[in-house]
């Protein structure tokens, strides 16, 4: 398993951490740091994932659990209309 | 016969303990905390955005300056930390520094609470952003968007080669080249007839289109779209304008002074 640890600053975007429905359901409208909100989102796949900033930047004590989070190869879902 | 030296300016300054700043500079400078250069320019800002006669035709102005969410979060133009002041809400992976805002590329948001078919005329509006990095990578990148419909307001990086204007169900996209992102970028509806759009490219050229389908009611978001995993941005940002339609001189006289900002700040 990858976590925050192992990987480098500019590898971040390549990462994302990976949530269950539980831990999504509890990071929602909380804040990761200051005027900072975490934001889950599903991938390619559904998985619900936040991005490695939140997980690195989380100074928020009673999330803090979020820097252990397993990371997984950020696949994003297909772009919107607009962009096509 | 009067004798006597000249008194310079400079010390007419200093002893009145330095010039007021705009009431309206200072107000912002106080809400966000700055200080030094930063203030000096944000108070040069706003005298130039007045005497441009743009000042009036702003709802938002996000200068970016500070260093963190906390400081890039007011709108210059009303800095009170309320969605009816359109302070920007973060959320997602973003990181903040003297730069401006870097978007993270996964799912890095801010919401302005400006929805541009309730708090602008759908027929004279504009949108505009500063993008302070080049790097372009995975699939289309959101500037600012009032949604992720197919009748969004907004400015967007298409792939590495095409930026892109958006007004409602119309669109117009600009060749650029994987070094020609960064830059000034803004788009303004002046009336759904002809030509009504212009699209200020960052190379300084000014294109038109014609756009009259109305927009979907939706916040302008920056860096991202409203929802799903697609559109968030990853690149750096120093300075967004929502507001009233522009001329094509006005545009261009907002380039020039957001230009001459960053270069006061030291930053692109």
């Amino acid at each position: 398993m990858i976590t925050l640890k192992d990987i480098k600053r500019e590898q971040w975007d390549l990462y994302v951490g990976l949530l269950t429905v539980e831990q999504k359901d509890s990071l929602l409208i909380q804040l990761y740091a200051p005027d900072s909100y975490f934001n889950p989102i599903q991938d390619l796949n559904d998985n619900w994932i936040i991005s490695v900033e939140e997980m690195a930047n989380c100074v928020n004590e009673e999330f803090i659990w979020v820097k252990d989070l397993p990371l997984i190869i950020y696949e994003p879902k297909p772009s919107p209309p607009p962009f096509n | 016969m009067i004798i006597g030296k000249a008194i310079s300016p400079f010390a007419i300054k200093r002893r009145n303990g330095g010039a007021a700043n705009d009431a309206d500079a200072q107000a912002f400078i106080t809400a966000s905390g700055i200080s030094g250069t930063e203030a000096t320019a944000v108070n040069t800002l706003v005298v130039n955005l007045k005497s441009a006669n743009i000042w009036t035709k702003m709802k938002a102005v996000y200068p970016m300056v500070g260093g963190s969410a906390t400081s890039h979060k007011f709108n210059l133009l009303n800095p009170v930390d309320s969605n009816g002041a359109y302070r920007l809400v973060f959320a997602g992976g973003l990181t903040h520094s003297s730069s401006g805002i870097l978007g993270g590329g996964v799912n890095g948001i801010a919401d302005t609470f400006l929805n541009p078919t309730i708090d602008l005329t759908q027929f004279d509006c504009h949108v505009s952003a500063n993008i302070y990095t080049n790097t372009f990578s995975g699939t289309s990148k959101v500037h600012l968007f009032s949604d992720n419909s197919s009748t969004p307001m907004g400015l967007a990086a298409i792939s590495s080669t095409l930026e892109r204007s958006s007004m409602g169900s119309s669109t117009l996209s600009a060749t650029v080249t994987a070094s020609t992102h960064r830059g000034f970028w803004a788009t303004s509806r002046s009336s759904s007839g002809t030509n009504g759009v212009n699209y200020l490219l960052a190379n300084g050229t000014i294109n038109k289109y014609t756009a009259a389908g109305n927009f979907a009611s939706a916040n302008i978001k920056l860096f991202g779209s409203v929802t799903g995993a697609a559109g968030y941005s990853n690149f750096g940002y120093s300075f967004f304008t929502i507001g009233n339609a522009l001329t094509d001189a006005e545009s261009l006289a907002l380039k020039t002074i957001v230009a001459n900002f960053q270069t006061t700040l030291g930053r692109l």
